[in-house]
Order: structure tokens, then C-alpha cells, then sequence
């Protein structure tokens, strides 16, 4: 408590010098958490497809990695895998690619995501319908936009909307909300409006989507089936996520751009908060000399400073969090919605106050070797 | 009556390096200072009075010869335990005062009693007392820049009371101080002295002579003790 209390006089007394740290760990916090941020709705954004189906399991071909390179399977793997122990339903989905023309005369490419009616187990999912239902989609010409892609669709989304997709007429009759794809933006539809808008033959699927039995671990069938079936692999889905994340990862350079972003903004702040530590430690070099004289030991200096470091960790965390808060609420207004999980928040606390604390070295080095001698003049 | 020593010094020196030169400070020096004492270290600056002040203050070691404190040697004695020592046999009383910038009166005057784990209210009452005892009680929630320099010495002074250390050392407590505050300071610490409590006060200050019950001259690193009496009647 006397550290504490002592460590809070330290802080008020050298106001100037205490904003600079604090300022130091809000920049580095907020610019960490804003790049773990739109890291996060990236990777989202990648497996956005998986996220909003409903399958257990996605069969795919033997050979990809990633969900959005999906190879063209032949449409009798699906009872194949029907066929298989354990497997409860099995459904196919058709993803392609078009090229959407607008009446404005704006022109997009798009992803088709395309699977069977009135359950629709590709997507998209009640929760992320904006305008219109699952219903809409069975209509002639029905397909789906994102509210995000207004702009990128050439000003409209809403349903009702015409426009022609690799020159074959098609119709908006839902509109979703925040389901956007990776590359292209995306538009569900029925399976069969898939394979006509993007030119796939009739007897070509991308992937199954299993649901298991419940006497069924999904582990149980993914192994039946890929110890059965030959072309083609299944995955449970959280698997394919992650290898979806590190396929894309490592061959765009996101990870390398956000990581040394992340990088540098610890460095920088490492040396704000370390420097201006340094600086108010030298101020008050009487201060800890007199401490010393006194008697105080270095573990007490030590404690002292450290406790300023850590208090300067923690106003700085959460006032950048609150930043952070602000940041998120903000663009999400725009479409770029991201989450930070408790994890990631307990880990940015973690690396803040390691930094924090880190930096503190500086000025612990310069105070131990003040002599207590040294009041003596 | 019998006298006790309070701290000593035998044949004590301190020298210093620098660059390839070493610079005597202290040459054999041995002095006892008893209980109850108020002693004078007199001398121009740069004499060595400060060296062996720091010596008695036990933040330097002797480079040749020893230095006690209550019949205790302090050359074997590590950085810790010497902190130690510090903290609880020896109060300072120091020319620019040196309390804490960020600290209140009275939380500069808690300091040595926290840092020795006295409870809260406990040192809260001492601290309080030793304020009352140098009339600074009323200004004891005032931070240190707020204070007159005499004021600041006062409480500089409660500081180096409150632990009821067996040595006081004083380094030039007067010389930033009006005539009406050197006054002031000296006659408490008479009534200290008087009190029992000793005390090593460092000074240029002829003025102080009159208040001490002995003086030693410090001069190019020698040090001798001075007859009283002359210097008084002078």
C-alpha cells in the first residue's frame, strides 16, 4: 500500500512526463488492438463461406487447402458420402464465380454460393438476412447482396434490384447483412442458379456439407469418409477454417503486413514508454538518492518504479480500449466488423504491462547507480 | 556520569580515484562522538568534513581503517545491511533540505518509519508528533515546494527525528537558510542534544560555534579536535 500510494505521488507530481507514458501506451495498445482487429475480420472474411453454412463436415477435393480454391467434384460423391456410417445428411453446394453488370452499368465480380432449397445449408443463416427470408431465394432469378457491398455493387442491394450476371438476368430478393466474401463479394442462391449464372455443367458440385448422427463423433465420420471415399477429403469444419486462415495467410503477405505493423508499434511504444520513464527518472534522481540515503533499499526503488510502470500500463490499456470500443462501433458502420476476444484483450494486456514494465529498465539502471552519497553535495 | 560512544572512527581515510590520480579525502582520521553530544565538523569546503560525515553516515566505506556506529564496525557490513543501519540508527539532515518533491510534509516525514513496516497508524501518530515538535504540525499536508526553505528544514528535521535514530548528522543545515530560521534550527537542536540525542552537525557557519559542546576542524583531510573555548571566545 505505502509503494502504491507513494508510486501515485510520483505520477501526479510529474504530470507532463506522466501524460507521454500514458499517451505511449494508449498509441501502442490501440494501434495493436485496431490491427488484431481488422486481422480478425480479414481471416473472417476468408471463411465466411464455412461460417455460414450449417454442415459438421465439408468434403472437398483431395487437393485443396483453402475454401475459397475449391476444386469441381462429380455430383455422385454426394451419395457416396450419403452411403457413408454415421453420416446424417449430406448436401451439395455449388460455388462459382460471375461477373455482375448493374443497370447503372456498374460491374462487379461476384461469389455464387449455391445450394439446395427451402434449407438453403450453405447460407445464408435467418440471423444475417437484413431484407427479405430464405424463402425469397427460391424465386425466379433470386439471389442474395450484402448491405456492405452497396458500393461496390454498383449503389444498390435492396430487393428488387435487376441485374444481369455473366450476361443471364438475375433479380436481389434478399438482402444480408455483414456476409461479405474475401475476394469477391458474395451472393447466394439456389444450386441450380449457380451452376446456370456461372457455367457449371450439371453433374459438377464444389463440396458436400455433412451433419453427423448423434451416435456419431464428427471426428468418427471425417475418418470414415476419408478412409473410404478416394478424391476427395473431409473436414471437420473448424479444421478447414484454420487451414483456409493459414493457406491465405501465408501466401498474401497479410500476415507479414499486419505482424510487422504489430511489431513496430511495440517497438515504438517500448521506446516512448521507456525514454520518457527514463527522463522523469532522471528528474527526480535527488529523489531516489535521498530514498537511498534514508535507507530505502533497491528492492524498495525498484518496486517503486515498477509500480509507476504498472499503473501507467493499466490507465493507458483502458482508456485505449475504450478507443478501441469507439473505433469498432465505428466502422462496423461501414462493414468492417471484427471482434476482440477476451483472449486477445487479456493478451494485449499482458504484452502492455511487459512493455511497460520492460521499458522500465532504463530508468532502473540509471537509479541503482545513484550512490546515496550523492545528497551529500 | 558515564559516556557512551555513539560512533567512532580509527584511523580512518578515504581516498578517491580519478582518472589515474587518487585524491587523499581523508587522511587516518579517529574521533568518538558520545551520546548526547552536539558536535561541530568545521573547515572550508573541499577540507574533507563532507567525507567524514558520509563515513559516520555509513553510505561510504573507509578505504583504510574502521568506522563503527553503537560498537558496531561497518566495514564488513554489505549494501543492504548498511541500508539497514541507515534506516534505523541515523537520521540526515541534509544543506537543501532533500525531502521527497512529490511527497507531503508528512508523508516525508512517514517515510523511514513505512520503510521500516511500522503500521499505518502507528507511524501516522509519530510523524505527527515530530511534526508538532518543530512547529510544522499545521503545514503538514503541504508538498515541499509550497514550503519556505526554513520550513522545508524543519521538516527535514522532523524526518531525521522520527525514527528516534542514536545519530544525527547534519550536512550544512544552515547554509540556505535566513538569519532568523539558523536561529531557530540551532536552538532545537541544542534542546535535542540537551535531550540526549547526538548529533554531527557539518558547517562553515562560524555563527554555530557557541551552540556546540565540541568541534572538530577538518583541514586538507586532517582532522584535529579543537579546543571550545577559544573558538567561542573569538
Amino acid at each position: 500500500m505505502f509503494v502504491l500510494s507513494t508510486a501515485i505521488r510520483f505520477i501526479r507530481f510529474d504530470k507532463a512526463k506522466s501524460v507521454g507514458v500514458t499517451i505511449g501506451i494508449i498509441i501502442s495498445t490501440f494501434l495493436i488492438g485496431q490491427q488484431l482487429g481488422i486481422l480478425n475480420f480479414l481471416t473472417g472474411l476468408m471463411v465466411t463461406t464455412a461460417k455460414n453454412s450449417d454442415a459438421q463436415i465439408w468434403v472437398i477435393d483431395e487437393s485443396s487447402t483453402d475454401i475459397n480454391q475449391l476444386g469441381r467434384l462429380d455430383v455422385r460423391k454426394l451419395n457416396e458420402v450419403r452411403s457413408i456410417a454415421g453420416v446424417k445428411e449430406a448436401h451439395p453446394i455449388v460455388l462459382a464465380g460471375g461477373s455482375a453488370t448493374y443497370q447503372s452499368g456498374a460491374t462487379a465480380s461476384l461469389l455464387l454460393v449455391g445450394s439446395e432449397g427451402p434449407r438453403f445449408p450453405a447460407g445464408p443463416r435467418m440471423s444475417n438476412i437484413r431484407k427479405g427470408s430464405q424463402v425469397d431465394l427460391q424465386q425466379d432469378l433470386a439471389i442474395s447482396s450484402d448491405f456492405f457491398d452497396t458500393e461496390t455493387l454498383g449503389g444498390t442491394t435492396e430487393p428488387g434490384t435487376l441485374l444481369e450476371i455473366n450476361g443471364k438476368q438475375a433479380k436481389i430478393t434478399v438482402q444480408t447483412n455483414g456476409v461479405r466474401g474475401f475476394g469477391a463479394p458474395i451472393a447466394y442462391t439456389s444450386i441450380e442458379r449457380a451452376r446456370f449464372y456461372g457455367n457449371v455443367p450439371s453433374t459438377g458440385i464444389n463440396a458436400v456439407l455433412v451433419n453427423v448422427t448423434d451416435t456419431f463423433s464428427v471426428n468418427q465420420v471425417t475418418n470414415n469418409i476419408n478412409g473410404t471415399l478416394s478424391g476427395v477429403r473431409a473436414w471437420p469444419v473448424e479444421n478447414l477454417k484454420e487451414s483456409t486462415i493459414s493457406t491465405v495467410l501465408a501466401s498474401s503477405g497479410i500476415a507479414v503486413s499486419t505482424g510487422s505493423l504489430i511489431v513496430f508499434a511495440l517497438i515504438s511504444g517500448f521506446f516512448i514508454i521507456g525514454l520518457t520513464l527514463y527522463s522523469s527518472a532522471l528528474d527526480r534522481l535527488q529523489d531516489y538518492g535521498t530514498l537511498k540515503a534514508i535507507g530505502a533499499k533497491n528492492s524498495y526503488i525498484r518496486k517503486l518504479i515498477l509500480t509507476q510502470a504498472f499503473l501507467f500500463a493499466v490507465v493507458g490499456f483502458v482508456i485505449a480500449y475504450i478507443l478501441l470500443e469507439l473505433f469498432r462501433k465505428g466502422v462496423a458502420n461501414t462493414g468492417l466488423i471484427f471482434t476482440l476476444s477476451p483472449l486477445t484483450l487479456l493478451g494485449m494486456f499482458v504484452v502492455i504491462i511487459a512493455i511497460s514494465m520492460g521499458s522500465s529498465a532504463f530508468a532502473l539502471k540509471r537509479i541503482k547507480g545513484v550512490e546515496p552519497a550523492s545528497v551529500f553535495r | 556520569m558515564t559516556t557512551t560512544i555513539v560512533a567512532e572512527t580509527k584511523n580512518a581515510s578515504k581516498s578517491y580515484k580519478s582518472g589515474d590520480t587518487v585524491i587523499l579525502a581523508l587522511k587516518a582520521t579517529s574521533i568518538t562522538i558520545n551520546r548526547g553530544e552536539l558536535v561541530l565538523l568545521l573547515g572550508p569546503s573541499g577540507s574533507g568534513k563532507t567525507t567524514l560525515l558520509s563515513l559516520l553516515g555509513c553510505v561510504i566505506y573507509p578505504t583504510e581503517g574502521e568506522v563503527f556506529l553503537a560498537n558496531q564496525s561497518i566495514n564488513g557490513l554489505s549494501d543492504m545491511e548498511l541500508s539497514d543501519l541507515r534506516l534505523k540508527k541515523i537520521g540526515f539532515v541534509f544543506q537543501n533540505y532533500n525531502l521527497v518533491g512529490p511527497l507531503s510534509a508528512l508523508e516525508n516525514v512517514l517515510l523511514p518509519l513505512q520503510l521500516q513496516g511500522i503500521g499505518r497508524s502507528e507511524s501516522r501518530e509519530k510523524a505527527i508528533s515530530a511534526l508538532a515538535l518543530v512547529g510544522m504540525a499545521d503545514r503538514m499536508h503541504q508538498t515541499p515546494r509550497k514550503l519556505s526553505g526554513g520550513q522545508q528544514q524543519r521538516v527535514a528535521i522532523a524526518r531525521a527525528l522520527v525514527n528516534n535514530p542514536s545519530l544525527i548528522l547534519c550536512d550544512e543545515p544552515t547554509a540556505s537558510l535566513d538569519p532568523k530560521s539558523v536561529v531557530y534550527i540551532m536552538d532545537r537542536f541544542r534542546k535535542l542534544a540537551d535531550d540526549g540525542r547526538t548529533m554531527v552537525i557539518v558547517t562553515h557557519d562560524m555563527r554555530l560555534v557557541s551552540y556546540a559542546d565540541r568541534i572538530y576542524t577538518v583541514d586538507n583531510g586532517h582532522v584535529k579536535e579543537t579546543d571550545i573555548s577559544n573558538l567561542k571566545e573569538n
